[in-house]
């Protein structure tokens, strides 16, 4: 049970639509005696009864190892399914494809599956148990934290495409020019500014205070002299918590004893400059500010037990624990509730120990700030939140300069306006936490996500920018015209080919054919139209670096054992369209796979052509020496070619000028560039770039 | 290889340092420019130090890369040094841009607060987000977000600083002035109502009207070049600050006639007036009707003198801004001077078949001109209740007191704990006393403490035909009583209407029920008058707050006079005169009824 290579195909390929993890595996002989596999496998199904077991046969050891492999990531939380076995090169091997929606946990399923099998075959004895949580625990590292997940899931159903730009939360929405970034919470127009701002609490006091919206009074301090002489101006109780900082950590709340203030002020202290303000009697809530709007509203309680006169509060906040959506961890909708120094305080607070057994009815509180990392609650209130109140939590964001902020409001209330019910924003936080709203531990879950996708890409943008793939023998010629045509409608263009990627005619990087090359060319802040070159080798060892195009063109001449890859490609036009060359059968044969319309071109006219306009096909085509466009029975003609122009170039020309229509470029467009090359081809080219002789005009 | 720092800012290499040899600037070629540009834009910043290791910036680089890190905050001296600064004002705003909302400042010693009003409303009408600032607060968008006296320079700089404000309009008070300045750089127009006879003289080193002037004159000094100073052709003061103007000046007047309006415009220059019951725009020879006066209820169909002046310098100001006259027309069918648009400024209310006139005024100048309005008034009989804070000079209480005397039968003087600005008890009525002294009109005289519970006394032993003028020192406290009337037997009314009020009265025709449903006269004073719910004062928070402790008033000079100091006085039965009982002797021990029935 060997592989030499293992190929992370990222993007769609020959196997399947999706990201697919592709190895050869020699079973080695192991698989041959029938009876032991059953064994085998029946010892796997043991270990995980969710295991399907493969139908018998000579590929059913490797089916099994295909379907672990996706089993296994499902355990971990990978919403994944897709599997393919086929024969391999050699006798005895077969080529096992699983899909993966994390490499890193894709990679550690497929050699726990490996492991596994081996065991099943060997009669080991391997502790499932602990793969399991391994991968587990893998994929909670590697996978988007819930914010980002949420917002990544929403762009996507808006058919907005995601790339991850690091091991993090850092993720592109959109391609090239239209691309916005997100960072958990925050977006590309969360400004640094803004930020800082929401990071110091006296600022942010003073610039909430400038438009109106209440806030505690108060003021940092030095020293605790400072501190217990600003209790007396803002008036007791108090809240002493530091100037920066977030989490509710140093926090102290309800002081008026110069004793509390005192150790308010060392815990404070620990933590930088720290702050005095008036204390504001009321419940914490969460308001989340989106754009110009609310998007939702939490009640966040501090975690507490509420004692049953039997059992101690050690016990009470194990039972709580056994709830299970408490997590060690953000990825639950609640975490686990420690015993910490922390929560010892605050029991001694209140008078009790972990060993206590508290009354019957009577709340302990673990806590004293309900942040949901310490164990807190959250309910949903979105809809109770009074218009006035919502228009002063827009409000402070935009004094703050924040485009997505958690606004922390304390008020008896939240139903009524603020200066009513005697509430006040105490801060603002730059990259809110959204689980309490998608997943609140009461009331109605809210779609934040896409109250964040609607702020990023309003209208139901897609975020997507033309995007044109070319392969086969012509494809580079063609990618340099059709980018000349895009240049000509004002386009940036972003083209990725062999000899490179260039952005509007300057180069970024060296080798630009593969998905390395796509990808260089779609992050790309500048490129407002992409031309990608794909080469055959590229899609069966790595997948297309892109999810969708609108157009994909493939040049002749045709190759039996290349038509696999082209097939990916045509695929993967959807919703746009295919440039095919109806001069080559092979070529032409694609149209099939092709789920939009199909522009053909052909230097001569055919049957294939013919039949494809009388189905009312659009087609690119040269009669009397004249390259015309054709649409069922009406033709338009564009420019006379001259003579002597190599064949490969007036393909290469058919098919940019295909691919420019199917782009809904304007004729005039197309005919300029045509021309402009026909005229830099008489004058030798400045710059080194060459471009393909289409017309004879300029000679 | 050579390593060099290129500095990015605005989508263009600002400056770029040989990191090898300190202080050496180098020429970029656009080429190598690009790649530090593009890397900038990679990480998505605006502002960005770009290394790049390259054996020569000035050349075309040879092959992709050679960016070895872009730093979100490069070295600040080597930004300064580079004028980075420059490129980054350039991004930030585009040639043309300066970043600024139009700025409209309003000073003067009267009229102030309505101006801005109205020139926020019409500016609002125009469709911006105005923010405004006023004796009464901070507007911003048509909400209240600071209520208090917001006429000084911190609150012109809240306004500013709000991010909505589009547009902003702000009274700018002396005392602001005087105490920091100008809370803005420069304006687009600046409007200055009047000067007149002056106010809070002999505060803060201003003795004279002369000195006043020049305070106000700031504003017109802040105009910038391309700006507009309003001023008021009829006050010599105000017109004489033309010359301190870097931008035009526009004079308005009620008369087109004018001297200073004839000569402006014989040069050439811009002027507002009224002609044939229209508002007239002129510049030079050229004239404009932008709207009707009869269309302006703020003016009372133009009868209401100083209103139109307040009309004329906003509509010159919005004329300025570009106002289209359309809109200008809308907003001022639109903005009456009503409790709401107005707060105690020339508010008109019907009570009891009386019409009740509440303002703001509290100098002699202002009140000459309402006393001018209020001359066209057909009333019955004539009421002050009247006050003014203790921070102005006895000349200006005595002065107020004199034209008091000789347009008003009864005066009701009252004092507030909260405006007494370090006098005596008793002092400022005192002053007020010594200016009524044999005046020729006046037969009575009372004195209350309480501004309001003057207010509440006045409106509610109102007689059918007659005409009150009720001086409001304490706007927010008054107007939450007034509401509380206006809920019950009062109501706003205009001027046309107002005059039919008394007109109909004079001929014996009440033309309101003398005693209103709801408002039964027994046993009135209750503890429990008014919830916090409903919005409106309780008595008891009112005399709570608002009554100072065992300050008897000094006693009745030679006039006869009744005091309605009532739970100050340790016999409270005995103070009511007899001849202001609306419904003749009341039973109750003659005690005032003190509150607004619509509280009950």
């Amino acid at each position: 049970m060997n592989w030499p290579e293992i190929r992370v195909l990222r993007g769609a390929n020959v196997w399947a639509p999706c990201r697919m993890l592709e190895v050869e595996v020699d079973l080695g002989g192991a698989a041959e005696d029938a009876g032991l596999v059953e064994r085998a496998l029946a010892r796997l199904r043991a270990w995980l009864p969710d295991l399907e077991a493969p139908a018998p046969g000579e590929d059913a050891w490797a089916i099994a190892l295909q379907r672990l492999a996706v089993v296994l990531q499902r355990r971990a939380g990978s919403p994944v399914s897709a599997g393919v076995v086929r024969p391999g090169s050699r006798p005895g091997t077969f080529r096992v494809a699983a899909e993966f929606e994390e490499e890193a946990l894709g990679l550690a399923a497929l050699g726990t599956a490996r492991r596994l099998c081996l065991a099943a075959l060997q009669g080991g004895e391997p502790d499932v148990v602990a793969e399991l949580a391994a991968l587990r625990d893998l994929a909670h590292e590697v996978r988007l934290g819930p914010s980002t997940a949420a917002i990544v899931a929403a762009a996507r159903q808006q058919g907005i495409p995601a790339l991850r730009l690091n091991d993090g939360n850092l993720v592109q929405l959109g391609y090239g020019a239209r691309q916005r970034r997100i960072w958990t919470a925050e977006t590309d127009r969360t400004g640094a500014v803004g930020e800082a701002i929401a990071q110091d609490k006296d600022l942010t006091r003073e610039l909430l205070r400038g438009v109106g919206v209440p806030t505690p009074y108060g003021r940092p301090v030095r020293d605790l002299e400072d501190a217990w002489e600003a209790v007396g101006e803002v008036g007791p109780p108090v809240v002493v918590k530091p100037r920066h900082g977030n989490h509710g950590r140093g926090v102290s709340t309800n002081l008026t004893t110069r004793e509390q203030v005192a150790e308010a002020f060392a815990a404070a202290r620990q933590h930088g400059e720290v702050v005095v303000e008036r204390y504001v009697p009321g419940r914490d809530f969460r308001l989340l500010v989106v754009g110009d709007r609310l998007a939702a509203a939490a009640l966040r309680e501090p975690p507490l037990v509420i004692g049953d006169g039997r059992s101690t509060v050690a016990e009470l906040v194990t039972e709580l624990n056994r709830d299970p959506r408490r997590s060690d961890g953000h990825s639950t909708s609640l975490s686990l509730i420690k015993l910490d120094a922390v929560a010892l305080a605050v029991l001694a607070e209140q008078g009790v120990a972990p060993d206590s057994v508290p009354a019957e009815g009577r709340r302990v509180l673990i806590r004293r700030n309900a942040n949901l990392s310490s164990g807190g609650t959250a309910t949903d209130v979105t809809d109770e939140v009074h218009a006035r109140t919502a228009a002063a939590a827009v409000a402070a964001a935009r004094a703050v300069g924040l485009d997505i902020a958690g606004v922390d409001v304390v008020a008896p209330r939240i139903d009524r306006p603020l200066q009513e019910s005697g509430g006040a924003v105490v801060e603002i936080n730059a990259g809110p936490g959204l689980r309490m709203h998608l997943d609140p531990s009461a009331g109605k879950p809210r779609p934040v996500g896409e109250a964040i996708v609607r702020l990023l890409f309003p209208e139901g943008s897609s975020g997507r920018i033309p995007l044109a793939a070319v392969t086969g023998g012509g494809a580079i010629a063609t990618a340099r015209l059709l980018a000349r045509m895009l240049a000509g409608a004002d386009h940036v263009v972003g083209v990725a080919c062999r000899d490179g990627v260039h952005v509007g005619g300057r180069q970024i990087a060296c080798d630009g054919s593969g998905a390395q090359g796509a990808r260089a060319a779609l992050l790309n802040r500048g490129v407002t139209a992409a031309i990608l070159e794909i080469s055959e080798g590229g899609i069966l060892r790595e997948g297309l670096g892109f999810d969708h195009c609108d157009v994909a063109v493939v040049t002749g001449p045709g190759r039996e054992d290349l038509a696999e890859a082209w097939r990916v490609v045509v695929r993967a036009t959807s919703p746009g369209g295919a440039v095919l060359d109806a001069g080559d059968p092979l070529v032409a044969a694609l149209a099939s796979d092709c789920p939009g319309a199909v522009v053909c071109f052909a230097r001569d006219a055919n049957d294939a052509v013919a039949g494809h306009l009388a189905r009312g096909g659009r087609a690119v085509l040269v009669r009397q020496g004249r390259i015309v466009l054709a649409r069922g029975g009406t033709e338009e003609t564009l420019l006379p070619p001259g003579d002597g122009v190599p064949d490969v170039e007036v393909e290469s020309a058919l098919a940019a000028v295909g691919a420019a229509w199917a782009l809904g470029l304007p004729s005039a467009t197309i005919c300029a560039a045509l021309a402009g090359c026909a005229a830099s081809s008489a004058s030798p080219s400045q710059g080194g770039e060459t471009v393909p002789v289409v017309a004879g005009a300029g000679k | 290889m050579p390593r060099w720092r290129l500095l990015v800012a605005g989508g263009r290499v600002a400056a770029a340092l040989a990191l090898d040899a300190p202080g050496a600037a180098a020429q970029v070629h656009p080429e190598t420019a690009a790649r530090a540009v593009g890397a900038a834009e990679a990480v998505g910043l605006d502002v960005a130090g770009v290394v790049l290791a390259a054996p020569d910036v000035g050349r075309p680089p040879e092959a992709p890369g050679g960016v070895a890190a872009v730093e979100a905050d490069p070295p600040v001296e080597e930004l300064v040094a580079a004028g980075v600064g420059e490129a980054m004002v350039a991004d930030l705003f585009p040639p043309g841009q300066d970043g600024r909302v139009p700025v409209v400042t309003v000073t003067g010693v009267n009229g102030k607060t309505t101006t801005t009003r109205l020139i926020g409303h019409v500016l609002a009408q125009s469709g911006r987000c105005v923010g405004m600032t006023c004796t009464e607060g901070i507007y911003v968008g048509g909400q209240l977000i600071e209520q208090g006296d917001c006429s000084g320079p911190r609150s012109a700089q809240a306004v500013l600083q709000h991010p909505d404000v589009e547009a902003a309009v702000l009274e700018t008070a002396r005392g602001g002035i005087l105490r920091a300045g100008l809370g803005f750089d420069c304006c687009d127009v600046a409007v200055v109502t009047n000067v007149g006879e002056g106010d809070h003289l002999g505060c803060g080193g201003i003795d004279t009207v002369e000195q006043l002037a020049r305070v106000k004159r700031t504003v017109v000094e802040a105009v910038g070049p391309g700006g507009a100073a309003i001023l008021n052709a009829a006050d010599p003061l105000v017109a004489a600050m033309a010359e301190h103007c870097r931008g035009t000046v526009t004079f308005f007047a009620r008369s087109a006639a004018h001297p200073v309006i004839a000569a402006h415009r014989a040069r050439g220059g811009a002027a507002a007036f009224v002609r044939d019951g229209r508002i007239v725009l002129a510049e030079g020879e050229r004239e404009k009707a932008v709207a009707l006066l009869r269309r302006a209820p703020l003016t009372g169909g133009g009868r209401v003198g100083f209103q139109v002046e307040n009309v004329l310098a906003a509509v010159a100001a919005a004329w300025h801004l570009g106002v289209e006259p359309r809109t200008i027309r809308a907003a001022l069918r639109s903005f009456g001077s009503d409790v709401d648009h107005t707060p105690a400024r020339f508010n008109l209310l019907a009570v009891n078949g009386a019409v009740a006139v509440l303002d703001y005024g509290h100098n002699p100048s202002s009140l000459a001109a309402l006393l001018e309005t209020l001359a066209q008034f057909p009333a019955a009989g004539r009421t002050a209740v009247y006050s003014a804070a203790g921070d102005r000079r006895d000349a200006d209480l005595v002065r107020q007191g004199e034209l008091l005397g000789d347009a008003f039968d009864r005066v009701v003087l009252y004092e507030d704990g909260n405006c007494t600005r370090g006098r005596a008890c008793g002092e400022i009525i005192g002053l007020f006393r010594r200016g009524l002294a044999g005046r020729s009109r006046v037969r009575e005289i009372q004195e209350v403490q309480g501004a309001v519970r003057a207010v509440d006394v006045a409106l509610s032993s109102a007689r059918p035909g007659e005409l009150l003028l009720v001086q409001v020192d304490i706007v927010a406290e008054t107007l939450d009583l007034v509401r509380g009337y206006l809920g019950g037997p009062a109501r706003e009314v205009g001027v046309e209407e107002a005059l039919a009020i008394l007109s109909r009265a004079g001929e014996g025709q009440p033309a309101e029920p003398v005693c209103p449903a709801g408002r039964k006269r027994k046993r009135r004073r209750r503890k429990k008058v008014g919830t916090p719910e409903n919005g409106r004062p309780t008595m008891t928070r009112l005399r709570a707050g608002l009554l100072p402790a065992a300050t008897a008033p000094a006693a009745p000079a030679s006039r006869p006079c009744a005091r309605l100091a009532e739970g100050i006085l340790p016999d409270s039965s005995s103070v009511v005169g007899q001849a202001f009982q609306p419904d003749g002797p009341k039973s109750q021990a003659g005690k005032p009824d003190l509150l607004p029935p619509g509280v009950l």
